[in-house]
């Protein structure tokens, strides 16, 4: 068990307990954190869980895989801490790991 | 709505429960026979040994959860029609399952992606305005042929690279293509119609793949044409078949959602109203038309092992027809589901389906409405607007041919 703190654009911070294993996305929708959908259910096909990962968790977070690059390369809100959530797997090393939404997400 | 529906009545097996989606007049109102078999039977063992999923939940459920093929496990495709094999989706991304369909994917987001959104927006505006400058000259349009039917036709066959003067070829073709989705349960003229239709676009793309060989471009079957020559090998019909999948996709989802959308409106002038004195609120009523009158009233799922559904457990091989235009009027899931509300604050919809097979033309059929109905809204402030008669295509698709208006 760990948590992760998500920030809206407009600020508003929801903190939700996280589980090794599971997807942010998945703790995201889990615990009715507004602003990240997951319309595919976690395939990286819909980029409707887009949010930027803090510099400090980056590395824990792991590598941009191929999918989420096609659906975040040139995508308005883009910037280079973007992960689709879906594709970033909760672990001991992201405890408190703070995640920070882009203004929309369609 | 929901509440006047009788639904002690037993349901016997293999039953459309008053919701036959191939009778002739289903498509004028579907809507209140998906609240009756939602409510009489959300997991419904059809005639044709299919089963109907109608509820939001459950749909999205086995989206999201259930181990599913397109096919059955003897690879075969449970709903298109035998016969139907020049041009055949079974070939198509949409029938195929990872790690196959993965690989056509990538290629094809490619070219339908992020960035190409972007390139075409520009594109997509200047079409948009030129069509309602005409439209506000001459006093009046058709919805369908003039916007509904010209943004998205026009933008994809630039992004495959179709030279416009053959644009005009795939106004029957694709409509008519749209029915080899569910072709074994149509009527045998509908099926003959749907294979002409796949001969002549296998055609028209064999030829387009020989000539681009020699003279590639910056479009998608060149993109296609490339990763073949790449190493990822791509058959010359399965090349086509991606070619004849995608040209539909990118035609008949947009005309219906532009097109329906803005029926929607039409319908709901005091709605077309907000939208004027708001045009912030463009974003949401796309969704919520997406979510209000569905392009795609169903698509299928093939189940691999055992699901239980809504307390009813399916076996593996079971055809699923996800009901995508019930689940987007579920009263459990959309309060007062039937009402066109583009302020609606949760809009969630299941209109571009779900999990591997997610819409891959989304955001860029999202922007073609954004600015397709935006644009109308707002030129067409202070007119009086009156409907014609309405006619729906030959698509299987929710899909008008026409809807006239004029300015008054």
């Amino acid at each position: 068990m760990g948590r992760i703190i998500f920030i809206a654009h407009d600020g508003e911070q929801h903190a939700a307990d996280a589980q090794p294993g599971e997807s942010l996305m998945q703790c995201a929708v889990n615990n009715l954190v507004p602003g990240i959908f997951g319309d595919c259910g976690g395939c990286a096909t819909c980029g409707t869980c887009h949010a930027y990962i803090d510099d400090r968790w980056r590395a824990a977070a792991g590598e941009v895989n191929e999918d989420e690059l096609l659906i975040l390369d040139g995508s308005e809100h883009a910037r280079p801490n973007s992960r689709l959530t879906c594709q970033v797997t909760f672990t001991e090393e992201l405890d408190g790991v703070i995640v920070r939404l882009p203004p929309v997400q369609r | 709505m929901t509440s006047a529906i009788d639904t002690s009545i037993p349901v016997d097996t293999g039953d459309w429960c008053g919701a036959d989606p191939f009778a002739p007049n289903f498509r004028d109102d579907p809507y209140p026979s998906l609240h009756a078999l939602r409510a009489r039977d959300p997991v419904n063992l059809t005639p044709v040994n299919t089963w109907r999923i109608s509820r939001y939940d459950d749909v999205a459920t086995i989206f999201r959860k259930a181990k599913t093929s397109q096919t059955l496990a003897d690879g075969t495709a449970p709903n298109f029609d035998p016969l139907d094999t020049r041009g055949s989706f079974l070939e198509f991304m949409l029938n195929m399952d990872d790690p196959e369909h993965q690989r056509l994917r990538r290629l094809a987001m490619q070219s339908l992606g992020p960035n190409t959104v972007r390139q075409m927006e520009d594109e997509v505006k200047k079409t948009v305005e030129q069509t309602l400058d005409k439209a506000l000259a001459q006093g009046g349009m058709e919805i369908i042929q003039d916007m509904a039917h010209l943004v998205p036709s026009r933008m994809v066959c630039q992004i495959m690279g179709i030279p416009e003067s053959d644009r005009e070829l795939f106004n029957e073709w694709t409509g008519a293509r749209t029915n080899a989705f569910f072709a074994r349960f149509l009527p045998p003229d509908v099926q003959q119609r749907t294979r002409d239709a796949g001969n002549a676009m296998a055609d028209y793309f064999e030829n387009l793949v020989r000539e681009r060989r020699g003279n590639l471009g910056n479009d998608l079957i060149s993109a296609l044409i490339r990763a073949e020559a790449e190493g990822d090998k791509l058959r010359d019909g399965e090349l086509v078949v991606q070619a004849i999948g995608i040209i539909v996709a990118g035609y008949e989802t947009t005309i219906g959602l532009i097109g329906n959308g803005t029926r929607a409106f039409l319908d709901h002038p005091e709605q077309l109203a907000l939208l004027r004195e708001d045009p912030g609120l463009i974003n949401n009523a796309i969704e919520e038309c997406l979510r209000y009158d569905t392009p795609i009233l169903f698509n299928w799922r093939v189940l691999q092992e055992p699901f239980e559904v809504s307390g009813k457990i399916l076996p593996a091989d079971a055809v699923l027809w996800m009901m995508l235009g019930s689940a987007n009027r579920d009263p459990a899931r959309f309060p007062e589901p039937d009402r066109f509300d583009i302020r609606r604050r949760d809009v969630a919809h299941q209109a571009f389906g779900g999990g591997v097979h997610f819409c891959l033309g989304n955001a860029l059929a999202r922007m073609e409405a954004r600015h397709a109905i935006g644009q109308f809204a707002l030129r067409t402030k202070g007119i009086e607007i009156r409907q014609g008669k309405l006619e729906w295509s030959h698509s299987f698709f929710r899909v008008m041919a026409q809807l006239p208006i004029t300015f008054h």
